[in-house]
């Protein structure tokens, strides 16, 4: 956006405004024509466009505002060219006053971007490197993607090339209408913020949540930022235990790109009087005592019957 | 903030031009004309109806954050305004003090139980809840209390 300021200013100069040589190496943006024909009931959002410096590592986040009528969002399906390492749809309560409509910010650091304010929108399903990533959850089921959600397209690239790139990539949205809708679904998270980690060593802690109704679950991970080591998230009922998610070691990339487990062929059932415990281990390597929101310690579900996104947090 | 930064960047151009006219500056405090709603799909959810009290407060903008206000920051003003929200939605306003020109939260929740803001009661969250003051003018502020207290 800084960039736009100044470029707008620029055209106040008598001097003919060179848009310039673009700065990149090769312009590997996609375009409509690299993607199937839309369906009525689709439609391209376009993630950030930016130029990706040789064998460099970046995130940038675009932000956004839906302002169509409330819709059921029914799948998404993200197509990213060489280099891309995954692109994701988060809604955002972040407010235009902090970032606008169409801002693009880097946020490979989490210190750039507030994770407390992204929220899953549709969880995605683990990327496996490939160019093209479908989210889907069964038929006549849908997120409410509601008038004014703030959302956000993040892009994550790995340059490994000598080249600089300019990079494009869509997310194709599949809607239905509110009333063809079957099922809402929406995320179940079960937060745990109430944690301090001394400077310079390591800590595991636990929180735990009990549902007094039924659900399905389509999709289940974990989220911790970069101090994180290992997590899982236990289920217990009737006084029966078992660990339904575990990451023995947390990979910092998991931040924004989580191990997932998909039960969307065989929802996996979370009945009323069961409780989630989520329990995480963090070594901080800072001089500084460490805690929530700049590390987390996060389970995020998918789940049916959910109209709207439900919190259990400390 | 197209527009606005199109319309910053044109009068750059005509800076240098002379109209003639007295500047008139706007420094004065400015005011919030406060209205109220929240997420109506929360509604059936809850055990009592969304009628009651909304009791906020109002912060400046570095005296809180995403997760709420700071340790020991004081609000600069305090709201309880009786409403029903039962349609998700409600005519009643509140108009705040003047405040000098800048940003400001207001952060509270629908108190449905008469015992203050207690889990299950609609909140707003920070984020969606940040607004900006003008000198000398009133501007809208819709306040949205889009989820459940979790805890």
């Amino acid at each position: 956006m800084v960039m736009f300021f100044v470029l707008m200013l620029s055209g106040c100069t008598a001097e003919d405004v060179d848009s310039g040589a673009p700065a990149y190496d090769q312009d590997m943006r996609l375009s409509e024509a690299d993607l199937p024909a839309l369906e009525p009931n689709q439609e391209i959002w376009w993630g950030p466009e930016v130029v990706v410096e040789p064998y460099s590592e970046v995130m940038h986040c675009l932000f956004g505002t839906y302002t169509g009528e409330d819709i059921g969002l029914a799948s998404l399906q993200f197509w990213q060219g060489a280099y891309g390492h995954h692109l994701q749809l988060f809604g955002t309560s972040t407010n235009p006053l902090d970032i606008a409509d169409g801002e693009v910010i880097d946020c490979t650091d989490s210190a750039n971007e507030s994770m407390t304010s992204l929220e899953p929108l549709l969880i995605a399903d683990s990327f496996n490197g490939e160019v093209f990533e479908e989210m889907v959850i069964p038929d006549g089921m849908a997120y409410k993607l509601r008038e004014g959600q703030r959302w956000v397209l993040q892009a994550h690239y790995v340059n490994t090339s000598d080249q600089r790139i300019l990079v494009r990539d869509p997310a194709v949205l599949n809607f239905i209408e509110v009333d063809e809708v079957e099922t809402w679904v929406a995320p179940l998270v079960i937060n745990h913020g109430d944690f301090s980690i001394p400077a310079g060593e390591e800590l595991t802690s636990s929180f735990e949540c009990t549902y007094e109704e039924d659900y399905q679950l389509l999709y289940l991970l974990g989220h911790m930022h970069e101090w994180g080591t290992s997590m899982k998230l236990e289920l217990t009922l009737d006084e029966q235990t078992e660990t339904i998610y575990e990451i023995e070691e947390w990979d910092p990339v998991y931040r924004d790109d989580p191990p997932v487990n998909g039960y969307a062929d065989d929802p996996f059932e979370l009945k009323a009087g069961s409780s989630l415990k989520v329990t995480c281990t963090w070594e901080n390597t800072l001089s500084e005592t460490l805690g929530f929101p700049n590390e987390m310690c996060v389970g995020v579900t998918m789940a049916y019957p959910a109209l709207t996104d439900s919190v259990c947090s400390d | 903030m197209l527009g606005t930064l199109l319309f910053i960047a044109l009068s750059g151009c005509a800076a240098g031009v002379d109209t003639g006219n007295d500047e008139v500056t706007l420094d004065g405090p400015g005011t919030l004309l406060v209205s109220f709603s929240m997420e109506e799909d929360l509604i059936p959810s809850m055990e009592e109806e969304p009628v009651g009290e909304f009791l906020g407060s109002i912060f400046a903008e570095d005296d809180a954050s995403a997760i709420g206000p700071a340790d020991g920051a004081e609000a600069l003003e305090g709201l309880a305004v009786s409403m029903d929200l039962s349609s998700g939605t409600t005519t009643e306003t509140y108009t705040t003090g003047p405040l000098e020109p800048g940003i400001y939260w207001i952060l509270g929740c629908l108190d449905v139980d008469g015992n203050d803001c207690e889990a299950a009661d609609p909140i707003t969250v920070p984020n969606e809840n940040k607004f900006q003051v003008e000198a000398d003018t009133e501007v809208s502020a819709a306040v949205f209390m889009s989820m459940l207290n979790p805890s």
